[in-house]
């Protein structure tokens, strides 16, 4: 068992970023689980606070207490009632506050095993959906740490591999970025270099996602600015992205322009390509991937 | 089976004294071995009278060693419902290249009729014997699959969850964490795929999402490397929650999770990984 880390936010634990997609003319929910029974010795219920972030990325509202999520059960939290009044997209930080852990807080701080911070937060999926009137709704499960706060992990990187984008006359990828942090004094903007090639395809160039304000890049519109015709045979573009200042949260969301119809699914970090891709064999990745001429735009 | 190798290995670990053990983990690591790959991953294709599905890949050696040039072999295997292996089709991805494998084309090409099961991927380098290879550890063959639905304008794409491993044995029981809203949900459809080497019988339960308790059921025996659909009609469920979960009693393999699809009113679906 390593020492525990001191001070260590409350509300920085077990967290679960979301962007809304207003944009695209949804509204959003979310269902958050609790499998901590798992480990019966780390088993606890939460609460779950909401910070809400307005369009310019300052916080708007952090609200306390919007749902008490047990061992063993699920929580579905309609984020209209935080964000129905922004016509653009925001992002929302899901705080699941593990009430074992919060009668030994002081000032909102903890001390806190490594291992139980990961355990928490890894061993069970979140969920956001995003859904209209018409009742067609799309989501996506995944987890999300307390990236970009120091006590978390000092190594702020970010590099995405997605051969799943595809474009065509009626059908475009958007890739989301989200700069969040846990930590209240974060104002970083993320400088990301993009690359996008595939089928006579091939481009590259910056993109800055400020904290706390959601992005959205349009494969489509990097293609069709090539000046490349799209037809209606779908054209593959595979997404690459660099930012060595911070660990960005990225999702792919595919869109059928005549129906607005959407598919999400989050990346996979080098881990699940190579096993050993983590520390300084992930630092040499990141290293040699910011020589690469290919990311130069 | 272990091969020879590492069966001297095993039995030098456990009988030589650490300093001689050490020494021989250093020549090991210098000798030109095999590339350390994972079985091969596995994922679901759909290629229905409505669904098309495509194959995304890249030469992930190439972006996690950018300065090693690499070129690389896939291989891909496509297996019916019924697990018979319908195609072998090989592919180069040069040094960082990308590229998307329409199946209703090559199925065309090919005279198959298959409207769902799975494909395999395994990604090699073309040297794979190569020293700083393993400096990746484990390398996994991921990709993506993307569906498309010309008629209902429906889009989908999901990343793989296991692979078709030779060793691969029965999980415990699952619950999704997704919550089904039944609001204007026609049908709801899990895809499973079964990528061991052993028939698996298994059962699909939509539950109430509040209590837990059940709410219809569908049972299938799935044999190696194929799969099946369970189809809920949510108009011909009584007491009909507003919102499901997803259970399955037995995973064929760790993480073999189905992919959920809603059909909404008027047809149009989302998928995604459960």
């Amino acid at each position: 068992m390593t020492p525990p880390i001191t001070d260590f936010r409350l509300d920085a634990i077990h967290s679960f970023q979301i962007r809304t997609l207003t944009s695209l003319g949804y509204r959003t929910r979310v269902a958050l689980s609790n499998s901590s029974h798992e480990r019966p010795e780390l088993a606890t219920d939460y609460r779950v606070d909401v910070t809400v972030f307005d369009p310019t990325g300052a916080r708007a509202r952090a609200i306390e207490g919007v749902a008490h999520l047990a061992t063993r059960k699920k929580v579905m939290i309609d984020c209209e009632q935080f964000v129905g009044t922004y016509d653009r997209d925001v992002e929302l930080v899901f705080h699941l506050i593990p009430l074992r852990l919060a009668p030994a807080a002081k000032d909102g701080l903890v001390a806190v095993t490594r291992e139980e911070l990961f355990f928490l937060f890894t061993v069970q999926d979140h969920y956001v959906e995003y859904y209209r009137d018409d009742g067609f709704a799309s989501g996506v499960l995944y987890q999300s740490g307390a990236f970009n706060y120091g006590k978390f992990s000092k190594d702020a990187t970010t590099i995405i591999q997605a051969p799943k984008g595809y474009v065509s006359a009626d059908l475009d990828t958007l890739v989301s970025l989200m700069n969040s942090s846990l930590d209240p004094s974060y104002r970083a903007t993320a400088r990301i270099r993009c690359n996008v090639q595939g089928d006579g395809i091939s481009a590259s160039w910056v993109e800055d996602v400020p904290a706390f304000q959601p992005v959205l890049l349009s494969l489509r519109d990097r293609v069709a600015g090539l000046g490349i015709a799209l037809g209606d045979a779908p054209r593959f573009a595979c997404f690459f992205g660099l930012c060595e200042t911070a660990t960005l949260i990225p999702l792919t969301i595919s869109r059928d322009l005549r129906t607005g119809c959407i598919g999400i699914e989050h990346s996979l970090p080098p881990v699940y390509y190579g096993t050993a891709v983590t520390g300084k064999q992930r630092a040499h990745t990141v290293a040699s991937l910011a020589r690469l001429a290919r990311f130069e735009p | 089976m272990p091969s020879l190798f590492t069966t001297v290995e095993r039995l030098a670990m456990r009988l030589l004294p650490p300093k001689v053990t050490e020494s021989l983990q250093r020549f090991k690591h210098e000798l030109p071995l095999k590339l350390h790959l994972s079985a091969p991953v596995v994922q679901l294709y759909l290629d229905d009278a409505h669904t098309r599905s495509f194959v995304g890949l890249n030469n992930f050696y190439s972006f996690l060693l950018a300065d090693i040039e690499t070129s690389a072999r896939v291989q891909l295997r496509f297996h019916d419902s019924g697990g018979g292996l319908v195609l072998r089709h090989s592919l180069d991805l040069a040094h960082f290249a990308a590229r998307a494998v329409d199946v209703r084309a090559l199925f065309d090409h090919h005279r198959i009729r298959s409207p769902f099961g799975v494909v395999t991927a395994q990604i090699t380098p073309t040297e794979p014997r190569r020293k700083v290879y393993r400096d990746l550890g484990r390398a996994s063959a991921q990709f993506f699959m993307f569906y498309r639905d010309d008629e209902t304008g429906s889009v989908e794409q999901v990343h793989p969850l296991s692979t078709a491993d030779r060793d691969n044995r029965p999980s415990a029981a699952f619950l999704s964490s997704q919550v089904i809203s039944t609001h204007k949900v026609r049908q709801v459809i899990a895809f499973q795929y079964n990528p061991s080497s052993f028939s698996h019988s298994l059962e699909h339960s939509l539950v109430n999402a509040e209590t837990g308790e059940p709410v219809a059921s569908r049972r299938a025996t799935i044999p190696p490397m194929g799969s099946t659909r369970a189809v809920f009609t949510l108009a011909d469920l009584a007491n009909l929650p507003a919102r499901l979960s997803l259970a399955v009693d037995a995973l064929p393999s760790a993480n073999s999770k189905p992919m959920l699809r809603r059909v909404f009113d008027g047809g149009r679906h989302s998928m995604s990984h459960s």
